[in-house]
């Protein structure tokens, strides 16, 4: 009989399995719904200090100059820019369902009703444009050298740009141009956060207190210091995100659930909800939480001589406005795309005009019920041909200058190409701005009763449901996200 | 001061009633508009008479007679009057009419003759009681409290108290502008109504019974998430938060506006129910609601489980019963007919479902009610004493609220929430389970024979003297000095105090003066949390730190040195005792072991312990005095010459058998011993461990079962069977070699082979563990695992106080044996010999030559 050494091996090892697999097997715990959002983060760049990477450049003096020595280096930056949204203000061609053809749209051309449009306007408005000089209808578009690197990549703090973009005057371009790095909060709340012509006026959802946030404004920017490019990540220069202000298209869209689990409530009943409801109806309970944002504009009663001019109530050029802080969002149904009006669409004759109208319904499984920031507004309107008119305000000649509507009209005619017919008049417009940053803490998230009860948020009946859903049910969503269930598992 | 309280909350309620008001126009609004009545069936517009709720609500729509008749709240418990045993002789009966609340205190209407003045319970407890009932004569059942959007009944409850009974209902109205007193006298505003004796559209909003309405009552109910709650000064509405802290209300603590210790990390509601949208009449239901009907368990076939058979809606409209599903706390309207009757938690939650992470669950869920860890912690103030014996300047008894620094409405005042004491509890069933009560102890004066308490005004009388305390009372209670009377000096801790009132109230005509303390258990049932806020941690109840036997305070001292008596109502079992902690405070310590709970971790015998660790550590002591006998005597006599031959003595088989059984075995002394003493090994997670030792002891059992199979088909069981022959003469032999022989150097006396392994100390020794020892280990065992499957064979064995006493010695009794078992497996040819044949099966044996004393079963003998 062998004697061999370690003949012990496999006896050990069978107790060690016989003890071990049942003690694992019985005392095993459930799983839970793990959220692991760190992990999905995108990964940024290594920083490279540019202090001395200028040295036999020249003097800088003015912005293209500026790029040109960026471009110098970083050759594909140019040819990656000059296809973006931000450089071009328009989107590509892309096809928009009820219309025939391809359509683009973007600030260059569209309406809204804020500041209505910029055409005419260039000089004060491309102030926020990512170039150099666009201050008529003839800017070149495929000049690299006038793409501006230093609004989004300047890290000085001392960056400012002034009419038709060109930097102001004291501003160190070379200071600036040595600071560049991953854009922070400021380059991009430097226009975002100032839209439609001041602090907090247009998104109610972005304004000056994002720049140093506390967590109990924003917990991502608050809590963990998020820059915009967390969220909203760049390749290339292709900046995700999109908004249905401004986008015929839901492509490179971004959402929550690119770093959150979608089902990561450990209450299943809130799991329940996140076919329906959007992340942010709960999750932002209110906008505009430390600065007041502008909820409605009469362009009709600008002009008044006799009226005292305050920016949040009255301003001669702008007409009268109402602005409102923690302000509650409102509820709708959303699938990401919108009906947007493009210049020349008929208006609502008998009602309120939807500048762009969230697409979706309780039927559609691709919709959520999203909150929305409603900006109402009273803008001018051809009476003839019924449709929206964009007149020239900042412009030479313009509305904000000479104060005649009807030149404002002619003129924004001749930039613009559509006509006008000359009577003109004021109609109710309105817009919904997606409210999804002011992300609250998670202890200040909606409850139950916030939407379920008497006074509660939503208005059942105007979202297609029979009543409160906690008491009659919903046949119609329960049916459509059972078949979005069936689709996850096919 | 009254005063302003009143018209703070008449301001608070105003503004609460104008945005009631503009829901209520989006509410109901499915009851028709019905003229206001008066009693001869009048328009009150134009009679001018006070409205009658029996006639305006009854006639074609509602049969109000019946259901005054079948309302409990209308009753009061005034049906039970003088049939049921009270707790105190000078009650009448157990409920709201004709009872007695040590902690409300009043006995007005109580005459001693054994009868009720109506009129005087009606103008103290009046704002407090729906109406009709047994004081119908003078106050009808008052329909606007409960059925309308009425948020300020303050005129009800003032019209009362000053005795205007018959306007009392109709104050109400005077809320809403539809009734106004000109001249001291009530008038309807006939701009409010409209020809036909109805009120103007929208004006009065008739419909089921809100949260709203019960808290008029019933406690604090902020539904208002965006109004931070507060606690009002009128003591009279938080008369139900105040026994027992319960505030319903679906805001989140961090948001409500009281002062809580630690309110930030507090990201939960008060009340998880009501902030689900739960509201009180899903749960306390009419008795006849078609929608909640649902038929007893006991008339229930057993073939049935849902009897769909309803009354109409229009027969319930007209005939619903006001008798309200409900638990079975006998206070307050003492309504006995319907004790239990309403669906408890297990009716709409499975428990089943989701508690697989608690081991033993069901043994859990038959031990505990939902309660105990679903309401781990109250934020509201609930009372902790009420001392009566003596009041403070503003004529009020001295109130202590339990863990709250100060007056509760005072909103610097602390709050710390406590946790509620856990007593035994009984179920619809009968059995009992543990559940969270608060305990409230009131201290009174009594006096008289037969004994009553001394009543509110007679104290305020002898006490009291324009205005201002009685300079005899000043003179003895005032300890610093100062002339007034405040804090602690209004506490009668010493002689001096107690005899100045005593002497006070005697010359009221007092006599037979004696003070009570009563400790009364109020049942605490609301303010839930999420599954993921109760109690999970195990050592909460199993340590010997337990909640289960920690002590509840009860006061901070005891006026005139008075023990307090538990008063135990039916259906809860008051086991504990109470202690006297130094200066002067008493507390109460539960014993639920008393009332037949076994706790693993906290119940244990400790003598027990005792025993095991003696036997234990002596065995220890005296296996290292022989070894060191052995080693030393060895050194001294030098080697010995023996011949060995090599043997494979045992097989992989029993190789494996043995290991595995020791591993086990080593596995479950240790998880046994964390289990048993869960506050040493706090590092350890509790439950884990018992799921281990559970996996472990079934391991160990199919082993066993195994290896005697084995042995009984091979007939290797032989071996442990001791041959009679000579078997006394051998064993003696073996313990002499033991004591003796082996320090000598002397030969084995058994010559060990493959078909005698087992020397006769060794068979004795096995022939105990594997037939006593073992089987008893297994048993009881499986008996505490199975608990939960047969408790009923684990209740005639003697239940948990056996099963785990005996579990333990035997534990000690295979701990020590394993400490001599390995010990002795060194007494072979080499001390690593022993273990070494175990684990690779060949041993060197000695051979002996010509040695008589080997004589085994097939031994030779040369």
């Amino acid at each position: 009989m062998k004697t061999k050494k370690r003949n012990w091996l496999p006896g050990v090892a069978a107790i060690l399995l016989l003890i071990g697999i049942p003690v694992w097997y019985f005392t095993g715990t459930a799983g839970s719904n793990l959220d692991t959002p760190w992990e999905n983060m995108p990964r940024r760049a290594a920083h490279v200090d540019h202090k001395s990477l200028f040295d036999g450049l020249g003097e800088l003096t003015t912005g293209p100059e500026v790029t040109a020595a960026c471009l110098s280096c970083h050759e594909d930056a140019g040819e990656q820019m000059l296809h973006t949204a931000h450089w071009k203000w328009e989107s590509e061609p892309v096809e928009v369902e009820g219309r025939e053809g391809l359509f683009t749209t973007g600030k260059k051309k569209s309406i809204n009703n804020f500041c209505i449009g910029i055409q005419g306007n260039w000089a004060s408005c491309t102030a926020c444009h990512a170039g150099y000089g666009w201050d008529d209808a003839d800017f070149d578009f495929e000049d690299e050298n006038k793409i501006d690197c230093l609004v989004c990549h300047d890290n000085s703090g001392t960056y400012r740009k002034g009419k038709a973009g060109i930097p102001l005057d004291g501003v160190d371009l070379m200071s600036a141009a040595k600071s560049v790095a991953v854009p922070t909060r400021e380059n991009c709340g430097g226009c975002h956060f100032r839209g439609g012509g001041g602090n907090a006026v247009k998104h109610g959802d972005l304004d000056e207190s994002l720049y140093y946030p506390t967590e109990g404004i924003d917990v991502h920017m608050g809590r963990y210091n998020f820059q915009c490019v967390d969220c909203h990540r760049t390749e290339n220069h292709v900046i995700g995100g999109r908004s249905t202000t401004v986008s015929l298209d839901n492509e490179n869209q971004i959402a929550c659930t690119d770093c959150h689990n979608q089902k990561l409530h450990s209450d299943d009943r809130l799991n329940a909800h996140t076919d329906t409801v959007a992340c942010q109806v709960c999750h932002v309970p209110e906008i505009a939480v430390k600065q007041a944002t502008k909820t409605h504009w009469d362009w009709s009663k600008a002009g008044d001589d006799s009226r005292e001019e305050d920016t949040h109530h009255y301003l001669k050029i702008k007409g009268e406005f109402i602005y409102e802080k923690g302000l509650k969002p409102e509820y709708r149904w959303s699938n990401g795309l919108a009906d947007r009006y493009l210049m020349g669409d008929q208006i609502n004759t008998s009602g309120s005009t939807a500048l762009n109208a969230p697409r979706g319904d309780i039927r559609d499984p691709n919709a959520r019920i999203w909150p929305f920031k409603i900006h109402r507004a009273k803008q001018p309107y051809d009476t003839e041909y019924n449709y929206l008119l964009q007149p020239v305000t900042s412009g030479e000649g313009g509305y904000w200058l000479d104060f005649e509507w009807d030149k404002a009209f002619r003129l924004g005619e001749e930039v613009s190409g559509t006509r006008y017919s000359g009577n003109y008049g004021f109609t109710d417009t309105e817009m919904f701005w997606p409210s999804t940053h002011m992300v609250a803490t998670k202890d200040k998230a909606l409850q139950c009763q916030a939407c379920h009860s008497e006074g509660g948020r939503m208005d059942w009946a105007a979202l297609g449901y029979d009543g409160d859903p906690i008491l009659q049910g919903s046949v119609t969503r329960r049916r459509t996200t059972s078949d979005l269930e069936a689709a996850d598992h096919e | 001061m009254n005063k302003t309280n009143k018209t703070m909350k008449i301001s608070l309620f105003g503004g609460f009633l104008s945005l009631a008001l503009s829901l209520s126009a989006v509410a109901n609004g499915l009851h028709p508009e019905v003229p206001i009545l008066d009693s001869q069936g009048n328009p009150v517009v134009e009679s001018g008479l006070p409205m009658s709720t029996m006639t305006s609500c009854g006639g074609d729509c509602h049969e109000t007679t019946y259901i005054m008749s079948h309302s409990d709240h209308a009753d009061a418990g005034a049906s039970q009057v003088g049939r049921v045993r009270t707790t105190h002789d000078w009650m009448q009966g157990p409920g709201f009419f004709g009872g007695w609340d040590p902690v409300a205190y009043d006995t007005d209407g109580l005459l001693p003759s054994g009868d009720m003045d109506h009129e005087a319970w009606l103008k103290r407890y009046g704002s407090r009681h729906v109406g009709g009932g047994p004081v119908a004569g003078l106050v009808e059942m008052d329909c606007l409290l409960c059925h309308t959007n009425i948020s300020d009944h303050s005129a009800r409850a003032t019209a009362l108290k000053a005795g205007d009974f018959a306007w009392a209902n109709s104050a109400s109205l005077s809320s809403l502008g539809i009734l106004v007193k000109e001249d001291g006298q009530w008038v309807w505003d006939a701009s409010k109504f409209q020809v036909n004796g109805t009120l103007q559209t929208g004006l009065l909003d008739i419909r089921k019974a809100t949260d709203e309405n019960c808290s008029l009552c019933h406690g604090i109910a902020e539904s208002n998430l965006d109004y931070p709650l507060t606690i009002t000064a009128d003591l009279d509405s938080r008369h139900n938060t105040d026994r027992n802290g319960q505030i319903i209300s679906p805001q989140k603590l961090l948001n409500s506006g009281l002062n809580i210790s630690g309110k930030e990390e507090l990201n939960y509601p008060f009340d998880v129910h009501t902030d689900r949208v739960v509201g009180c009449v899903n749960c306390h239901y009419s008795l006849n609601n078609p929608v909640f009907f649902k038929q007893r368990e006991e008339s229930r076939p057993a073939h049935l489980d849902f009897d769909p058979r309803r009354l109409s809606n229009a027969d319930y409209l007209v005939r619903p019963l006001h008798q309200f599903a409900k638990g079975q706390s006998s206070l307050g309207l003492a309504a006995a007919d319907t004790r239990n009757s309403m669906r408890r938690c297990e009716s709409c939650h499975s428990a089943e479902k989701v508690h697989d992470w608690l081991p033993y669950k069901q043994r859990h869920f038959t031990s505990l009610a939902c309660e105990s860890c679903h309401i781990p912690k109250l934020f509201g103030p609930g009372l902790q004493s009420v001392d009566w014996t003596m009041l403070d300047s503003d004529a009020q008894p001295l109130r202590r609220y339990r863990n709250v620094q100060g007056d509760p409405t005072a909103v610097d005042s602390l709050i710390e929430g406590f946790r509620p004491l856990i007593l035994p509890r009984a179920n619809a069933d009968g059995d009992f389970r543990l559940a969270p009560f608060n305990l409230v102890t009131a201290w009174y004066w009594t006096s008289g024979d037969p004994v009553v308490p001394v009543s509110r005004e007679q104290l305020e009388k002898a006490l009291f003297i324009n205005g201002d305390f009685h300079p005899d009372i000043i003179a003895a209670l005032d300890k610093n000095g100062d002339g007034q009377l405040s804090g602690d000096e209004l506490r009668l801790n010493d002689e001096l105090s107690v005899n100045a009132v005593k002497t006070r109230l005697a010359a009221s005509g007092l006599s037979e003066l004696n003070i009570r303390g009563d400790i009364t258990p109020f049942s605490i049932n609301h303010n839930v949390v999420n599954g993921q806020r109760a109690t999970r941690e195990c050592s909460t109840c199993h340590d010997r730190d337990s909640i289960l036997a920690a002590a509840f305070t009860l006061s901070d001292y005891s006026p005139g040195d008075t023990q307090p008596q538990k008063i135990s109502y039916a259906g809860v079992e008051f086991s504990g005792e109470l202690i006297n902690g130094s200066g002067g405070g008493i507390s109460f310590i539960p014993n639920v072991r008393s009332a037949g709970f076994y706790i693993i971790g906290l119940s244990g015998e400790s003598w027990a312990d005792l025993v095991g660790l003696l036997m234990f550590m002596g065995v220890v002591l005296g296996v290292s005095g022989h070894a060191i006998a052995r080693y030393v005597s060895s050194r001294r006599r030098g080697p010995v010459e023996r011949q060995y031959e090599r043997v494979h003595m045992y097989d992989a088989y029993e190789r494996l058998w043995h290991w595995l059984q020791a591993s086990a075995i080593m596995l479950l002394l240790f998880t046994g011993l964390v289990i048993h003493k869960p506050h040493f090994f706090g590092i350890f997670s509790f439950p884990y461990v018992v799921n281990v030792h559970n996996v472990l002891g079934f391991t160990l059992l199919i082993n066993a079962a195994l290896a005697l199979f084995y042995n009984l088909a091979s007939g290797e069981i032989r071996q442990y069977l001791p041959n009679p022959k000579g078997f006394i003469h051998r064993s003696l032999a073996q313990a002499m070699y033991y004591s003796q022989g082996i320090f000598a150097g002397k030969a084995h006396p058994l010559e060990k082979s493959k078909d005698n392994k087992l020397n006769p100390l060794q068979q004795i020794t096995y022939l105990a563990i594997l037939n006593i020892l073992l089987p008893a280990q297994i048993i009881t065992g499986i008996l505490i695992w199975g608990l939960q499957r047969w408790p009923h064979i684990a209740a005639e064995l003697g239940g948990l106080p056996i099963l785990a006493l005996v579990h333990t010695l035997v534990a000690w009794a295979f701990a020590t044996f394993i400490v001599m078992h390995i010990y002795l497996t060194t007494t072979g040819h080499s001390p690593t010999a022993g273990i070494k044949s175990m684990v690779g099966g060949w041993d060197n044996v000695e051979k002996h030559v010509g040695d008589p004393v080997s004589d085994g079963p097939q031994g030779e003998s040369k």
